[in-house]
Order: C-alpha cells, then sequence, then structure tokens
C-alpha cells in the first residue's frame, strides 16, 4: 500500500490531487517497486503547510521536513490490508 | 516576556482540551509519563481505555526541540496508547535584509515627524506610507510593553490581530485599521487610489502618536491625564468620546494617594467611551484597571498568561478600602 501526501504552501503551483500519483509511482518504478502494478491500495492526499496539522505517524524524516516549511512530497509505503474491501 | 507563539500553543491547547472534554475524554494537561522521565505532555486524554498524548508545536518550537520524532514513536509503542503532533500554523515571516532593526520608542517618533512633515510639503502618500510604518512599529512596542513579542517581519493584519487579542489597542482602533490595511497595500503596490485624502493621514498619525504615549509607563501621572483634558468628541478616528472633566479632576487627585510615585506606574489610556484605563504589565502577568469616571467605579482584570488564569472584579472607587485592596493585589501581581 502506498500513500502519499503532498505538503504545499502559498508559493507552490495550485495542483489537482488525482493527478499527482501516477507521476509519482512511475517515478518510483524500479527504484521502490519492480512495477507499479504491484501496488494494490494507494492513499494520496493534499495538505497546506500554512494550515494546522495534525501527525500521528511521526518519524524523524517527516519532522525534518515539516521544520523547513518548504513543499515536499512524503510517501509511506505499508503492507496491503490483505483482500480488505471497505 | 511570551512570544507570540508561546501564546498561540496555549490557545490551541486550551482549545483541543475543551474539545475533548465536551467529547467525554478525560484531559490532563502537563502530565509527567512514567515510560518518559523528564519529559510533560501537552495533553494527556483518555477514553475507553486508551491514551493519546497531544503535543502542541509552532516550527519555531519544532525547530528548537531535537527529540519529537523519538517521543512520538516511544509513545505509539506502549500497549494503548498513541501519540499525535498538532502542529500549528505561524505568520509567514518575511526575511528581513542584514542590517534591519527593530524600532525602538525614538525612531517610531522620528518618523511620525517624518510623515507629518511629508504631509505638510504635499505628499500624502509617501506620509501615509511613513505612518502606517511609525503605527505598525508602536503596536509592537505596545505589546512588548504588555510582555508580548513579535520576532521578525510579520503582515500587518497579524501585527494588529495580536494587539487587540492582547488589549493593547482599542477594537475600535483595530477595526479602523483594518480598514486602513488596504489603502496601505494599494499604495505600497503601485497603484492610485481615488478616495484616499489627507484626513486619513492625519488620523494614522494621531493613532501613532497616541501609540507610542501609551507605551510609556506614566511617570507623571497627572500630566498624563492633562493631555487627556485636550481631547474633544471624535478623538478616536472619528469616534471616541471626550472624558469627564469633573471625573479626571476626581482621579488625578485620587490615585497618587493609593499609588504614590515611587509605586509601579502603570500604561495610561483613554477609552473609546471616555474612560480611563490603567495597565501593570510584568513577565507573563497583566494587571489592567478600567475606571468609569462618571461612576466612580472600576473593574480590575488580573492575566496570569502563562497559567492562564484570569480574575475580574468590580471596585467602588469612592472606597478607600477597595483602593487599597486593589493596590495590594496589583503589587503581588506585577511587583512595585
Amino acid at each position: 500500500m502506498v500513500t502519499i501526501t503532498c505538503f504545499f504552501n502559498r508559493s507552490s503551483a495550485p495542483f489537482d490531487v488525482d493527478n499527482v500519483p501516477k507521476r509519482i509511482l512511475d517515478a518510483l518504478k524500479t527504484m521502490i517497486v519492480h512495477d507499479d502494478g504491484q501496488v494494490t491500495d494507494l492513499v494520496c492526499r493534499k495538505r497546506d503547510l500554512d494550515h494546522n496539522l495534525q501527525v500521528t505517524n511521526l518519524s524523524q524524516v517527516l519532522v525534518s521536513s515539516l521544520a523547513l516549511n518548504d513543499p515536499f512530497i512524503h510517501i509511506v509505503f505499508t503492507p496491503a490490508p490483505y483482500l480488505e474491501v471497505p | 516576556m511570551l512570544h507570540d507563539t508561546l501564546i498561540a500553543e496555549k490557545r490551541m491547547a486550551d482549545m483541543k482540551a475543551n474539545q475533548y472534554r465536551s467529547e467525554g475524554y478525560e484531559v490532563s494537561r502537563g502530565e509527567d509519563l512514567d515510560f518518559l522521565p523528564g519529559y510533560r505532555a501537552d495533553l494527556v486524554v483518555r477514553k475507553d481505555g486508551h491514551s493519546k498524548v497531544i503535543e502542541v508545536m509552532t516550527r519555531t518550537t519544532m525547530n528548537a526541540t531535537d527529540n519529537i520524532a523519538e517521543i512520538g514513536q516511544l509513545v505509539n509503542d506502549q500497549p494503548d496508547w498513541s501519540f499525535e503532533l498538532l502542529l500549528i500554523s505561524e505568520p509567514e515571516r518575511l526575511s528581513p535584509p542584514p542590517g534591519t532593526i527593530a524600532f525602538e520608542e525614538d525612531d517610531v517618533s522620528q518618523r511620525i515627524d517624518d510623515a507629518e512633515r511629508a504631509l505638510e510639503a504635499g505628499f500624502p502618500e509617501p506620509a501615509f506610507l511613513w505612518a502606517w510604518s511609525a503605527t505598525e512599529a508602536a503596536a509592537r512596542v505596545l505589546l512588548a510593553a504588555r510582555g508580548v513579542t513579535i520576532d521578525g517581519i510579520t503582515s500587518a493584519a497579524y501585527v494588529l490581530n495580536q494587539a487587540a487579542f492582547h488589549d493593547a489597542i482599542q477594537y475600535e482602533e483595530y477595526e479602523r485599521l483594518r480598514e486602513l490595511i488596504d489603502y496601505r497595500n494599494a499604495i505600497a503596490h503601485g497603484f492610485r487610489v481615488t478616495d484616499f485624502d489627507n484626513t486619513m493621514v492625519t488620523n494614522l498619525i494621531a493613532v501613532a502618536r497616541r501609540f507610542v504615549a501609551t507605551a510609556r509607563p506614566a511617570v507623571d501621572f497627572i500630566a498624563r491625564i492633562d493631555e487627556f483634558r485636550t481631547l474633544q468628541d471624535g478623538w478616536l478616528m472619528g469616534s471616541g468620546v471626550a472624558p469627564d472633566q469633573t471625573g479626571l479632576d476626581w482621579l488625578a487627585m485620587t490615585f497618587p494617594t493609593f499609588f504614590p510615585s515611587d509605586a509601579f506606574l502603570p500604561l495610561v489610556t483613554l477609552t473609546p467611551t471616555g474612560d480611563v484605563e490603567l495597565v501593570w504589565s510584568k513577565d507573563a502577568n497583566t494587571v489592567s484597571l478600567e475606571v468609569n469616571l462618571g461612576r466612580r467605579r472600576g473593574r480590575l482584570f488580573t492575566n496570569d498568561r502563562r497559567a492562564d488564569i484570569v480574575h475580574e472584579r468590580e471596585l467602588d472607587l469612592d472606597s478607600a478600602k477597595d483602593w487599597e485592596s486593589c493596590s495590594e493585589e496589583i503589587r503581588s501581581l506585577v511587583g512595585g
């Protein structure tokens, strides 16, 4: 499962969240996954750095990136929920 | 002195605590956690056997804290515990060019004089921008006099919001200044404003002068009261009630009896309704006494910003006993 969060601020160009995953998964091909067809679950979000943010899974890399206050993309790979259909 | 970001964090923590309480959670503040010696959680909320630690931070605080991710991990590793970071937004702080120094009071006064000279010489727009610059700097000086600092260059609206929130400026002044921000932006960004006139400049200069005068503790209380005697109806950018002259006489005679000149003297301002407000501030404590000149009644507000404890009580200022108790309370909170 891939969770993509695009953090943007007032200096970022406007973008639609649905345009993001394809490009990122293509870019990750061969680096992280052999084939983006392997990805079964995908969540993509956009979050405004100029607004309040509620962060639950805090890693050092996320803290360092949030501290800079520049736009960035955070990608998390986790095991996909087996056969779950919400 | 409290930084504006610390106040923002505290307000958010208060808001979150109230929100969780209303949802049936048990909420504790500043709790020590057994499994994390030396760490005090901003908020711990509990319900149905689950505990959540909530840390409220601005980016400024987060940059000064080097182990927040580690703390989050340690909390999440505990059975039935979870961690949440609430990262709250801060105003945009512009990068100042090298050598940028915040105005002191004298600099503000100098800039007001410059604005007046520019207006007299027939340059109202530059005069307006100088007057605005002086007003914004004076608002920061006023906030500093109340123990609140704003670092760096922020938006004009943010400075005014902070000044109004901490009662450093009157709400009526705040509203009028907010209206003038649009004029300031249009002029500064190269637009012609057809309904701009000299009155806006003279009003703004008057506001800046009043802010500067208010930022100084009343070294000479009587002289400050005498300044109020000269004010007519409309003194506050077109509104503002002139103070009652008999009431000013009474206050000028009574106040020094209970607050001798060697005591810790207050900031003295006139309210839009023509009453007098006296403000004492030290560290995170602020005390204000609103004096109704006509009724000779007072309202005493004490605010401990660190502990977030606010008290308010009414005083009969014809009573020496009430003056004495008020004087004692003020001394105990802010010294003097």
